[in-house]
């Protein structure tokens, strides 16, 4: 049975603009492979950087990772209404990988910054997923295979957001 | 080994969806506004206060909330007879104690959480 979609009423002022969007008059495609050993997250940057990109959209297919940490999200219990992650919980064996989308984009600090969430089967063959902590994940015994939308002219920045009191990726030109 | 497609015709739209917005017929109205008939989403993470999925013909599930993570969401946005973009979305979702399903995503009964991030990417000339 089909519930009311709840509503959340975060700590900050509302923002009137509700979808923010920006367009890529051009965009690559291409298929990257990562390789085992080094972090998703570096991999993932690397591959922009080949490529000149600074933002893109990724489909990972297939392969293994280890030193897996991933959140939840739930609603934080020091501060009213705001929404963050739990601490990560950590898989102690590899993990094989089954999906995962990422968002490739500029941080605050002006470098390139990975956003990505997925879902994977423990070595008990458990699903389990969430926010993947990509700085901390390292790819396993073989490549996982990337397949990138790159983004030119515009793409996500990190920005402060007042409503959610999250630093979160918005359309930018870029 | 990395194998390049340069598609000079097509846009894609990077797109963050709010708050407590629908996340179909948000895409849906991107799209009518941005005259986008044909496209793929990709890269499309974020959460909902709360998930409503068809998980079989005629059968729905609902996630409860406050937040649910989207683990994956794969989808396409087709026209009717109309020229009314009409998105079609699928993907699994995490509830806040680690519970998962999976289905498509009811168009006016999955409403963002923090943000939904993606790119439509469009098809054709």
């Amino acid at each position: 049975m089909i519930q009311w979609p709840e509503f959340h009423q975060h700590p900050g002022e509302v923002d009137k603009e509700r979808v923010l969007t920006k367009i890529s008059h051009r965009n690559i495609a291409f298929s990257q492979l990562l390789l085992p050993g080094e972090f998703l997250s570096d991999e993932l940057i690397k591959a922009c950087r080949l490529h000149g990109l600074k933002s893109a959209g990724v489909n990972l297919v297939g392969g293994f990772l280890e030193d897996f940490e991933f959140c939840l999200g739930q609603k934080d219990p020091t501060v009213h209404n705001k929404i963050n992650y739990r601490p990560p919980q950590k898989e102690s064996a590899a993990v094989m990988l089954i999906c995962a989308n990422a968002n490739i984009g500029i941080g605050e600090d002006g470098e390139l910054l990975v956003h990505c969430h997925g879902l994977v089967s423990s070595h008990k063959g458990v699903p389990i997923g969430g926010h993947f902590v990509a700085d901390k994940i390292r790819i396993y015994k073989q490549p996982v295979t990337a397949f990138f939308t790159g983004l030119v002219g515009a793409g996500f920045r990190q920005m402060y957001d007042g409503e959610v009191t999250h630093s979160i990726f918005k359309p930018a030109t870029l | 080994m990395a194998v390049e497609v340069n598609k000079l015709n097509s846009r894609a739209i990077c797109v963050r969806i709010a708050p407590n917005q629908d996340l179909v017929t948000s895409i849906e109205k991107t799209c009518l506004k941005e005259n986008i008939l044909n496209a793929f989403i990709r890269g499309s993470l974020g959460s909902l206060t709360s998930a409503n999925l068809e998980i079989a013909e005629g059968k729905s599930q609902a996630v409860e909330g406050p937040v649910v993570e989207i683990l994956c969401l794969n989808g396409e946005i087709k026209c009717d007879d109309g020229d009314v973009p009409q998105a079609s979305l699928y993907g699994v979702v995490v509830d806040q104690h680690g519970d998962i399903r999976a289905g498509r995503f009811i168009p006016s009964a999955n409403n963002v959480c923090v943000t939904m991030e993606l790119i439509i990417e469009e098809w054709g000339d």
